[in-house]
């Protein structure tokens, strides 16, 4: 029975980070320009992500659905990479993300004081 | 010393030991097949590269060689494709058709669905078909085997060693893992906890069932001789049930297809046998039918429906052996009671010769009679339709009593019946007392009809002549019958002993017979 248990709080943990996986890279990068590496360093600092390839479907995903761009830049070890910037349809998001956000923690804040 | 590879990551050159190398590859490979060859999948892939070349630059300089387990380390923190679809909260199987979604199928036995090792339902599993045709399969070819005896492959024994075999050589299939390869699907979070659910359920079960593991050896033992059991009580009963059948059947048939149907002209007081036919099949079908039923319900092991089946087959029965009994007794009324009804006719004193006549309403057709007729006894009967009708025509016994001269000369006639109690049966007697007339030293005996109109109704007629010695009694008509014609022979022996033998019952045919003897022997 134990394992069980494990096995749904990993599964709903996962859940919620995957919810909010796509909002905390759109969020980053309306801050700033960033390489992937660190979107990375950003990400698993705030430790919401355990494996790095985790990002790359994702960013690739958001910028099929135009989320986000990028251009190639030089960086300082060799090489030019690729520099992601969000895009106007990305702040729209963005901006209804954080509203529901704020919902969520608002209603989740009301419930858990609810008494 | 050890081999190193020079390979371009993300745009740059690395040195990687061999190890490595060959690591990293399968690791990128992975990720392509995983993603696919589209545009997407290269992109994600180009973009994992260029991050493996910075952690490469990060951990190991950019000059020197990539250790192996910089490699795998590296490949740990960017996640395998089943790690980062997990972390991304998607199935990992579901993404694309890639060759991990393939899980190799294998041959379990499948503990969740047997009746002794899990074998039919493994194969099942296997063929993608179902567990009961497997099954049914199985035993249609044991049966088969044993019932046109192969005798070379050692008939139904044959399947019995195939299926113990099988039982051996398949591994039984124990993880989740294992449960998923059986059917050949992959293992996800659903299938895992469907079979973990089943697992604690079984899991329960077993607990219940015995703790330990000689008694799990005692409960295969078991649960082996329970099949055997099993097995044998539904071929016993299936072959009892199909037996039986075709006995009543062949019953019903042929008393109906008989050239003479003999019981269209018998009533023998049971109108109607339909309740004793059907309580005797009930009486001997049942427990076969309770036998089936058991060793079905012990070889699939099923719990008993609501209705109890069993216990309806047991309650059947009962009713089926009172109703038996019942009707039995029934059957037997008419033969209570027996009457006896006739009377007396004196014969002259003065007749030396007797002279019987049997008539009968139609020529008596010689070649047809049924004659059994000694030196103290004469019956006739034949069957005819010289009237017009197939009917049984049937003169009263006779017998001759020899007797002293002194005592009197006298014709008894009477007619034996059954009965539920005397007066039916003196009644039923009293309708067929045999007619028989005297005129001069002739006896006129007129015989019996019975047909399909008017049955026979187990009536007995006897006529007894009480006469002297030195009476001589002769039949006429076409059946002449000489009752003093008491034939002697004189048989010698080879060692000139001499025997003399006396023949009740003498024919022309046993007369050719005996001289043929004559002369083969020389008498």
């Amino acid at each position: 029975m134990k394992i069980m248990n494990e096995i749904n709080t990993d599964n709903i943990k996962s859940q919620m980070r995957k919810g909010v996986l796509e909002y905390c890279i759109l969020s980053i990068l309306n801050n700033n320009d960033a390489y992937a590496s660190s979107l990375i360093a950003q990400l698993k600092e705030a430790k919401m992500i355990v494996v790095e390839g985790t990002l790359y479907p994702l960013l690739t995903r958001q910028k099929n659905q135009g989320l986000l761009s990028y251009r190639w830049e030089e960086s300082q070890q060799g090489p030019p990479r690729k520099y992601y910037s969000i895009t106007d349809k990305g702040k729209d998001l963005l901006a209804e993300m954080d509203s529901a956000w704020e919902e969520i923690v608002e209603t989740i804040a009301f419930l858990r004081n609810k008494k | 010393m050890k081999k190193v590879i020079k390979v371009n990551i993300g745009n740059l050159a690395f040195t990687i030991e061999e190890d490595g190398f060959l690591i990293l590859k399968g690791y990128l490979d992975e990720i392509q097949d995983h993603y696919g060859p589209n545009e997407n999948g290269k992109e994600i892939v180009e973009g994992i590269e260029e991050r493996i070349a910075e952690l490469f630059i990060e951990k190991s300089g950019a000059n020197s060689v990539v250790q192996t387990p910089v490699v795998k380390e590296v490949i740990e923190i960017l996640g395998r494709p089943s790690a980062i679809d997990e972390e991304q909260g998607e199935p990992y199987y579901s993404t694309t058709s890639s060759k991990y979604q393939k899980v190799h199928k294998k041959l379990y036995r499948n503990p969740d669905n047997k009746v002794l090792g899990g074998v039919c339902s493994g194969l099942a599993a296997y063929f993608s078909l179902d567990v009961l045709l497997v099954r049914i399969l199985f035993f249609v070819l044991l049966i088969g085997f044993s019932f046109f005896g192969m005798v070379h492959i050692g008939g139904g024994s044959f399947m019995f060693i195939a299926y113990i075999l099988l039982w051996i050589v398949i591994p039984e299939a124990r993880t989740v893992e294992q449960k998923c390869a059986m059917y050949g699907e992959p293992m996800n979070i659903a299938n895992m906890g469907a079979a973990f659910e089943k697992g604690i359920a079984k899991g329960k079960r077993s607990m219940q069932n015995a703790a330990g593991g000689g008694a799990r050896v005692v409960g295969a033992i078991g649960r082996l001789f329970s099949v055997i059991l099993a097995v044998f009580f539904v071929i016993v009963a299936i072959s009892g049930l199909t037996t039986l059948f075709f006995l009543f059947l062949g019953i019903e048939i042929f008393q109906g297809v008989l050239p003479i149907d003999m019981l269209d002209y018998v009533q023998l007081g049971m109108s109607n046998t339909i309740f004793l036919k059907i309580f005797l099949m009930a009486f001997l079908m049942l427990p076969l039918v309770g036998m089936l039923y058991g060793g079905i319900k012990l070889l699939f092991r099923f719990k008993s429906p609501r209705i109890r089946p069993g216990l309806v087959i047991v309650l059947l029965w009962i009713v089926s052996v009172v109703g038996l009994g019942v009707t039995s007794v029934k059957s037997t009324r008419p033969y209570w009671s027996e009457a006896k009804d006739g009377g007396q006719l004196p014969l002259s004193n003065d007749a030396d010769t007797l002279y019987l006549d049997f008539i009968a309403d139609t020529q008596i057709p010689a070649d047809k009679v049924s004659l059994n007729a000694g030196y103290s006894s004469y019956s006739l009967f034949w069957m005819d339709n010289q009237s017009g009708e197939e009917r049984f025509v049937v003169f009263p016994s006779f017998k001759l009593i020899r007797q002293s001269s002194q005592e009197e000369r006298v014709l008894k006639y009477a007619t034996f019946s059954f009965g539920h109690n005397y007066a039916q049966a003196l009644q039923k007697a009293s309708k067929s007392v045999p007619t028989v007339s005297m005129n001069d030293s002739t006896i006129t005996i007129s015989p019996l009809y019975y047909s399909k109109s008017n049955k026979w109704d187990g009536t007995h007629q006897i006529i007894s002549v009480y006469v002297p010695d030195s009476t001589v009694v002769i039949v006429k008509g076409p059946i002449e019958h000489n009752f003093d014609t008491k034939v002697s022979r004189e048989w010698i022996f080879g060692n000139n002993q001499s025997r003399i033998c006396d023949f009740d019952r003498w024919s022309d045919r046993m007369e050719d017979k005996f001289e043929r003897m004559e002369r083969r022997f020389d008498f």
